[in-house]
């Protein structure tokens, strides 16, 4: 039997040897800033577009939260007020505006969702674009009233029959279409491999393809 | 401007060779390796400001967290065929026969944790604090990792002669 330190040994070797020529790619550090980048707009524009939403909102959108007697938020002014009936009463003493609380996302949720699955979708397809790994690995998604599968898969080749498809900002893109069956093959990751989608003919491509491959 | 000054350059560059070694011992897959690493990469950056000081210790978590996450997007791309152990993996020349046939890919058979253990520990050269500290577990767990699975690759070196001897001892 070895000892720990013949083992250990062996296996730093081992270890080192293995993994001795693979170095990163020179594009490393321009790929995680271009990432970064496009993240943080992410956010900022999540960040934006709910307190936007809420205000553009007025009856279409309740807000709930806590303590609701007491919780004024600021943008109450965007409501609409019923009309002033003509009237000879003497007019209210006239109150200060009540000064606004700051709000954040986190405070409040939306509740109104206009956002429901067209009827034929099937019960796995919980939301405009949902993964799913039944029937198979794949992605369902609608669109203008109508829910498409596609297939998620890998594979080593293309097919030599499969044609350019040319789609912007998804280069090196192939595609077939045999027994109206699309499938459309897209580059893996370092060139190595490819990434099969297939999704019946009707399908809209370009959906497809955006929702599934990442961008170049 | 994005807010990362030039000193991150300067350690995705110096900090990149020796992420995605351990990312490709850790999965055992080159292409998975260079996604993790991206990925481990960017959470760094999105905590800059936090951690510019130390930030190896952080970038080394998320690589080892991510690794372990690997079986939740398995079927996100295409299946590679160069891990090592498998079939179209082509090993450096000099490269003996029980390392490349016997120890790797028993090393590849340990759970995850067990493996992470030896990478952090025997590649990376962490002691069992920095270890523990990556992993997030306790210095016993770490030593009590290391034993078995230094136990499992000891029975997977052991020559069979030597094997049958110890069950007939037992």
């Amino acid at each position: 039997m070895r000892t720990d330190d013949e083992l250990t040994t062996l296996l730093r070797r081992g270890l080192a040897q293995a993994s001795a020529d693979l170095d990163p790619s020179p594009e490393l550090v321009h790929a995680v800033r271009r990432r970064y980048v496009r993240s943080r707009r992410r956010r900022v524009a999540v960040a934006v577009a709910v307190p936007a939403a809420a205000l553009a909102a007025g009856s279409g959108l309740a807000l709930a939260g806590g303590g609701t007697t007491n919780h004024t938020p600021s943008h109450t002014a965007g409501a609409v007020s019923p009309p002033l009936a003509p009237s000879t009463e003497p007019a209210a003493p006239s109150t200060k505006p009540v000064s606004s609380t700051p709000v954040k996302p986190a405070s409040y949720r939306v509740v109104l969702s206009n956002r429901r699955a067209p009827a034929s979708c099937p019960a796995n397809a919980t939301g405009p674009v949902s993964k799913t790994a039944s029937p198979r690995p794949g992605v369902w998604f609608w669109t203008n009233g109508e829910c498409f599968f596609v297939g998620v898969g890998g594979a080593d080749t293309k097919p030599g029959d499969a044609a350019p498809l040319h789609i912007n900002g998804f280069p090196g893109l192939y595609s077939t279409l045999k027994d109206g069956v699309r499938t459309i093959y897209a580059p893996g990751i370092g060139g190595r491999g490819w990434w099969v989608l297939d999704m019946p003919a009707n399908t809209p491509l370009d959906t497809a393809v955006r929702i599934i491959v990442p961008a170049n | 401007m994005d807010g990362l000054g030039s000193d991150f350059d300067e350690f995705v560059r110096d900090s990149s060779p020796a992420l995605l070694r351990t990312a490709y011992l850790l999965t055992g897959d080159r292409g998975h390796a260079e996604d993790v690493v991206q990925t481990a990469l960017l959470q760094v950056a999105r905590k800059w400001r936090r951690i510019r000081g130390e930030p190896t210790p952080y970038a080394r978590r998320a690589v080892v967290n991510l690794a372990k996450n690997r079986w939740r997007d398995r079927f996100r791309r295409p299946r590679e065929s160069t891990a090592i152990g498998e079939p179209g993996y082509a090993p450096p020349p000099d490269a003996d026969v029980l390392l490349r046939q016997v120890l790797l890919p028993a090393v590849m058979e340990l759970p995850a944790r067990q493996r992470a253990v030896l990478v952090l520990r025997y590649f990376q050269d962490l002691s069992v604090e920095q270890t523990a500290a990556v992993l997030g577990c306790s210095t016993g767990t770490v030593k009590s990792q290391t034993h078995y699975a230094l136990s499992k690759l000891r029975v997977a070196l052991a020559d069979p002669a030597e094997q049958k001897e110890n069950d007939h001892a037992n």
